[in-house]
């Protein structure tokens, strides 16, 4: 009897891991990581100049010398574009998901609502009006300058937007993507103008910024983002609970324990950082912020906790593969990978908009 | 313990809305407040949380609301919403499980079912919250509410509930059922604050009743003294009787009789 009972109801362990969208979470993480590793490979090993990655891995073992081209393609070409490609992926996914557990709403994305455009114009304000600064501190810091200016700009661009669309703790979805045209317009009416008192160096430096591509990927402007992104990310799982609770609003948050003000500045500020070094590194990216976040919810649902690393390798991932794509569709030639995101991202986005009209109707 | 409010005045653009009302609630009984409709109660009810800025002291245990940590409020004290609306399509045991990584028994996996069950939602764990009814939601939210702070008792202190309107949109049955865990959270020690509407519901469970009208305290006291006809008559603008059957009126239900 004591047995029959025993099998016949099942133990509440046995349902919360049936009901556990944690436990689905963690496995798609390591899913996610080894289709990262299969990315940073394929990467490695498909390149214009035809260089066999396997040939070199070969010499390697064996104790050969490598020949120059193989260290120059794999070392310093593709090697820093596959590492700037995941920090930059990374960001870009992260920070979406932050900016749309901020705001409360799934539509918000650092690239739609104008942040991207307001790191944009940092950065070529830096370009132009570069040279003004004094000449010791522009050769001990010229390579900050850019992402500085870029976060600076992302940073201003976000406060004005939390600013004019959240009103006592609701963000108004049609505010929030009115302001984010208004200051996307506005950004790129002062970039207009800047770029109108450009000199012909800095319009080609701007020209090659403003492509969004990863053509210029160097060890530098990794070492430059790589901290601030890594710190960005680490950074949101301090507040990945945070933004659970404000799912229920920001009283019912602040009643739950969360610093609600402080949290806010903190997911803002990281938020700025990583897109702002991200643009200044590759130019506008658009569409992985809101892709690959949303398509997380939906296959594991929008705890922060685990949506949020999850975005990093996905974001990375993805990224990688619209790099990959960028190189070798139109090889020798190259397309901008910003072109490749809108062409995957924005069928995406309008789906979502398809299936879920009410969450711009509220 | 109490908690015990001093001279609370709060303005919200040029209206008035709370002016100079006092209030004290004792652990181990159930505190209403009940007043007709923009009287102010839940707006007081706000204002004991700190969730809206008031002038005015309150004490909670007998220290300082403002010298209380976000986190040590957290695990004494939750607050249940009128309604809450989801960002996020979280599904209910991970709502309930937001309440339950607040509090102090954080490290309880089984909780949040007890929880549930408690408020009659076995099995609605794996079920999407925007999905489910009003009364539902409001059960769900109810029960992470108590899955924050489900002890009545921690270290010796007694641990507090405040409810904004907890059975607006129940049923009869799951009124009782939510008055119920209130009652018994009160005598196991522990503080609640109900905003209520429901004026049987108040007199079956309340220990102390708050009537509020016009922003102003109408009076406190037991249920006994406060429900007076008087008093309801002249706070409700109509002619209210207690304890009198009326002649000739058909049909009528009270919640008391589920409980004879």
């Amino acid at each position: 009897m004591v047995a029959l009972s025993e099998t016949e109801l099942p133990s509440p362990t046995q349902d919360i891991k049936q009901l556990d969208r944690r436990i689905i979470a963690r496995r798609l993480s390591v899913i996610l990581m080894a289709l990262l590793a299969l990315a940073v490979v394929v990467n490695l090993a498909l390149g214009a100049s035809g260089t066999s990655l396997w040939g070199a891995l070969g010499k390697l073992i064996s104790g050969a010398e490598l020949t120059t081209m193989e260290r120059v393609v794999l070392w310093d070409i593709r090697l820093p574009r596959i590492i700037l490609c995941i920090l930059v992926g990374a960001a870009l996914a992260v920070s979406g998901a932050v900016m749309q557990g901020l705001f409360r709403n799934p539509l918000a994305d650092p690239g739609l609502v104008g942040v991207g455009a307001g790191a944009g114009l940092g950065a070529i304000t830096s370009i132009v009006l570069g040279s003004l600064l004094p000449v010791g501190f522009q050769s001990l810091f010229g390579h900050y300058v850019t992402p500085a200016a870029a976060f600076v700009g992302g940073w201003g661009s976000t406060l004005i937007l939390y600013r004019i669309s959240t009103r006592g703790g609701r963000t108004s979805v049609a505010t929030m993507l009115l302001a984010g045209i208004a200051l996307g317009s506005l950004a790129g009416a002062v970039s207009g103008i800047l770029v109108y008192m450009a000199d012909d160096n800095q319009l080609r430096d701007l020209t090659f910024w403003q492509m969004g591509s990863l053509a210029g990927a160097t060890w530098e402007k990794s070492m430059i983002a790589g901290p601030v992104i890594l710190l960005a990310i680490a950074g949101s799982t301090w507040f990945a609970h945070g933004l659970n609770c404000l799912a229920l609003g920001e009283a019912a948050a602040a009643h739950m324990g969360i610093p609600v003000q402080r949290m806010k500045n903190a997911a803002i500020f990281s938020v700025a950082a990583a897109t702002g070094v991200a643009v200044a590194a590759t130019g506008g990216i658009g569409f992985v912020g809101i892709v690959v976040p949303h398509v997380l919810r939906l296959a594991t649902g929008p705890d922060h906790g685990t949506l949020l690393p999850n975005a990093a390798l996905l974001g990375a991932t993805l990224l990688l593969g619209a790099d990959l794509i960028s190189r070798t569709i139109i090889a020798p030639a190259e397309l901008p990978i910003g072109i490749v995101t809108a062409v995957l991202g924005a069928p995406v986005f309008l789906w979502i908009l398809l299936k879920r009209r009410g969450m711009v109707d509220q | 313990m109490t908690l015990h409010a001093d001279h609370l005045s709060l303005t919200i653009g040029k209206k008035q809305i709370l002016r100079d009302v006092s209030f004290t609630a004792r652990a181990g009984e159930v505190s209403a407040i009940v007043g007709p409709n923009g009287s102010g109660k839940s707006t007081l009810l706000k204002a004991l949380v700190a969730e809206l800025p008031s002038t005015g002291d309150i004490t909670l245990n007998g220290r300082a609301l403002q010298d209380y940590k976000p986190w040590e409020l957290a695990s004494l004290r939750a607050v249940l919403p009128q309604a809450t609306v989801l960002a996020f399509p979280f599904t209910v045991l991970e709502v309930v499980r937001l309440g339950l990584a607040a509090g102090p028994d954080a490290s309880n996996p089984e909780l949040p079912f007890e929880m549930l069950s408690r408020v009659d939602l076995d099995g609605y764990a794996g079920r999407y919250y925007q999905e489910l009814s009003g009364g539902e939601q409001q059960r769900v939210q109810l029960a992470r509410v108590l899955a924050q702070v489900g002890r009545p008792m921690r270290d010796g202190h007694p641990c507090w509930l405040f409810l904004d309107e907890p059975v607006s949109s129940l049923d009869i049955a799951h009124q009782l059922t939510v008055m119920e865990i209130a009652r018994q959270f009160a005598s196991d020690g522990g503080g609640v604050i109900a905003v209520m509407h429901d004026l049987n519901l108040t007199a079956m469970y309340a220990d102390h009743v708050h009537v509020m009208a016009e922003g102003q305290t109408a009076g406190a006291g037991s249920v006994a003294t406060v429900l007076t006809d008087a008093r309801l008559s002249q706070v409700y603008g109509c002619p209210l009787r207690t304890g009198v059957v009326p002649a000739d009126v058909g049909v009528f239900v009270l919640p008391q009789t589920a409980r004879a």
